[in-house]
């Protein structure tokens, strides 16, 4: 599905001709290979599914603790646009690792604390990336 | 004359007191991530690419490429003291280099593979240095048809090398080209972009390799954070070895070099498979070929030495014709198009300062690499008592600070997450996540040479298969298709038929 999307829109941005290829041309081509390799690879699990081979699978059950770290990640992402970055970076490194168990809460504050300094300190004083401030910061100037 | 006179001048680059900093921190990071179980090269360079922007590109180069073969010698420490490989590309140390440290013999065994791994790398930058200038002056001659081929070949090989399902594979470099079409294309055409005025100019790379390789990379060590194992300490005066050892090492570094160069020179995983190919060679080879798995010194010194060669040969096609044939490479040349430098035929002629530089530090770097994994080698074992738990959410926030800032984006932040999350469910199914990244790295120039040739030849697709360098190319492609399909149908069909479940 994902191909047969992308081949219409390459389509609708307009193949060209041959002498002259418009911008859909070569996202046509991938996209239409992409979806007869997605067919095949389709076909191929289904006619293998009876002989019960679990052949190159892998056990796809993703462990818990990684869901929750991925949920921290995208956490930070929304708490930087509140807090701002650096203040969302210390909370994301408490949090994560409170996530991998790591010490005890005030050991965690302690490391976060030192590590988004020294990040601000590195990043943002001496190679000048300017973090943003989020609405807390800009509401506080 | 010429290759010494310009070498002298790299050395003349090479020692500044900068350059020989980034050479010692390419060399250190490298073998401290060879150590540590979990983290890779990759995830290494990945996670390092942002710092690259705007660095000089002698500079940017010099600490990837020690990075990359720096952990070729770190792999060898973790797989002999502790009996689990740092690096894929160092499983097969464990063989007998684990069975040489529980015999006592944990020294020589670091020995012999640092020995081996210094002797294979400086033999592999020589060839490099002799072998890329003829290969880029004959690279001059390829136009639009023989690049495209040329890319499109890299990828098919590698899709054909691959260990598992080919079709995988083949889906991962198709995403990763159809990724590589989001943004403005080359005739300014905005495609892909929904409307977002943040997607015209694509997927930034730096956040997509850094989520697929070093979130991917993190989450995965993150699995298995609490799997820990008991370290061996050596001494000093245990890394010599006996007169035997030494004699019975020469035969095997040596062919481990040249067989782990030339592999080297192909697409995919290919340092990997050097050291087996090497194993398997030198166990042929053996009068003793019971001893293999129990502690013999070649199973060691053959494979060390293959894989640093391999590590090595990979940069030919690097810097000779612009084409990265693994993710280690392709996350290179990232490094170098984000420091304003394209790799190809005319690199070395345009950037000859920038070569030889590069080419002088890994001699440089082979040295260093040596005193850090022999006198030093407590220091970086004791790297594996370090915490996972505490690493891992530190890394995780280098990641965040690091998609950010290299366009001061935070759309870049939430690519870096959401290629994360897909490439970590993908690696859980079982795809293979290098093919897709380089598909990425080579997409656009890709699509600009098919472009360029369909124009030039009005249109007509035969360009591709009858300009003479073009077509052995296409034969070369189709050889290797026709081989590995037919190798995959016998396979087939001496498998045993499946036994019916009641």
């Amino acid at each position: 599905m994902l191909g047969v999307a992308y081949v219409a829109q390459a389509l609708r941005i307009g193949v060209g001709d041959a002498s002259a290829p418009g911008s859909g041309l070569y996202p046509a081509l991938v996209g239409a290979v992409f979806t007869v390799v997605s067919l095949a690879r389709f076909a191929w699990l289904r006619r293998a599914q009876p002989a019960a081979t679990p052949e190159g699978r892998e056990d796809p059950r993703t462990p818990p603790i990684v869901y929750a770290m991925f949920c921290v990640l995208i956490g930070f992402g929304l708490a930087q646009a509140i807090v701002g970055f650096v203040p969302a970076l210390g909370l994301m490194i408490a949090v994560a690792l409170a996530v991998t168990g790591y010490g005890n809460w005030r050991r965690r504050i302690l490391v976060a604390i030192v590590a988004s300094v020294l990040a601000a300190l590195v990043f943002q004083r001496w190679l000048q990336v300017p973090f943003p401030k989020g609405l807390l910061g800009d509401w506080l100037g | 004359m010429d290759i010494l006179q310009s070498l002298a001048a790299g050395f003349a680059g090479a020692l500044t007191p900068v350059n020989l900093l980034f050479a010692f921190a390419g060399v250190a990071l490298g073998t401290a991530v060879g150590v540590l179980p979990g983290i890779g090269p990759l995830g290494a360079m990945s996670m390092l690419l942002s710092l690259t922007y705007g660095m000089p590109p002698d500079r940017a180069l010099i600490l990837f490429a020690a990075i990359y073969y720096g952990a070729q010698y770190g792999g060898s420490t973790t797989s002999i003291l502790v009996n689990v490989p740092g690096e894929t590309s160092s499983v097969i140390t464990c063989l007998d280099g684990h069975k040489m440290a529980q015999q006592g013999r944990a020294g020589a065994a670091l020995a012999v593979a640092a020995i081996g791994s210094f002797v294979a790398g400086t033999l592999s930058v020589v060839g490099l240095m002799l072998l890329a200038p003829p290969l880029a002056n004959f690279a001059l001659k390829f136009g639009p048809p023989e690049y495209f081929n040329l890319m499109l070949a890299g990828l098919l090989v590698l899709v054909f090398m691959s260990s598992g399902s080919k079709l995988k594979a083949l889906l991962m470099v198709l995403l990763g080209l159809a990724l590589a079409t989001v943004g403005t294309d080359y005739l300014g055409i905005a495609r892909y972009t929904f409307g977002i005025p943040k997607l015209f100019g694509g997927l930034d790379m730096v956040a997509v390799i850094m989520g697929m390789f070093g979130l991917v990379e993190m989450m995965n060590a993150l699995a298995r954070a609490d799997a820990t194992a008991p370290v061996k300490s050596v001494r000093m005066r245990e890394l010599l070895p006996t007169r035997d050892e030494a004699k019975r090492s020469v035969g095997p570094i040596a062919r481990g070099s040249v067989l782990g160069f030339l592999m080297g020179l192909l697409p995919g995983p290919v340092v990997t498979m050097s050291t087996f190919a090497s194993y398997a060679l030198e166990k042929r080879l053996s009068r003793h070929p019971e001893r293999f798995g129990r502690g013999a010194i070649e199973g060691v010194a053959g494979p060390e030495a293959a894989n640093n060669a391999a590590a090595g040969g990979a940069f030919l096609p690097l810097v000779a014709l612009g084409v990265p044939f693994s993710g280690s490479t392709a996350l290179i040349l990232g490094a170098l198009l984000l420091a304003g430098v394209t790799p190809g035929p005319n690199f070395i002629q345009e950037q000859p300062g920038l070569f030889w530089t590069a080419v002088a530090s890994m001699y440089i770097g082979n040295v260093m690499l040596v005193i850090l994994n022999l006198p030093l080698v407590g220091v970086f074992v004791s790297l594996l008592k370090a915490p996972p738990r505490l690493l891992i959410p530190l890394v995780l926030a280098l990641c965040l600070i690091g998609a950010y800032a290299v366009n001061n984006s935070l759309f870049d932040v939430w690519v870096l997450i959401g290629a994360g999350l897909v490439g970590y469910l993908l690696s859980r199914y079982g795809f293979d996540l290098a093919p897709l990244v380089i598909a990425r790295v080579l997409g656009t120039q890709m699509e600009i040479a098919f472009g360029t040739s369909l124009t030039l030849s009005s249109g007509d697709p035969m360009i591709f298969v009858t300009r003479p360098i073009a077509a052995t190319i296409a034969a070369v492609v189709l050889a290797v298709a026709i081989w590995s399909l037919t190798a995959a149908w016998r396979a087939r069909r001496r498998r045993p038929p499946a036994i019916p479940e009641p």
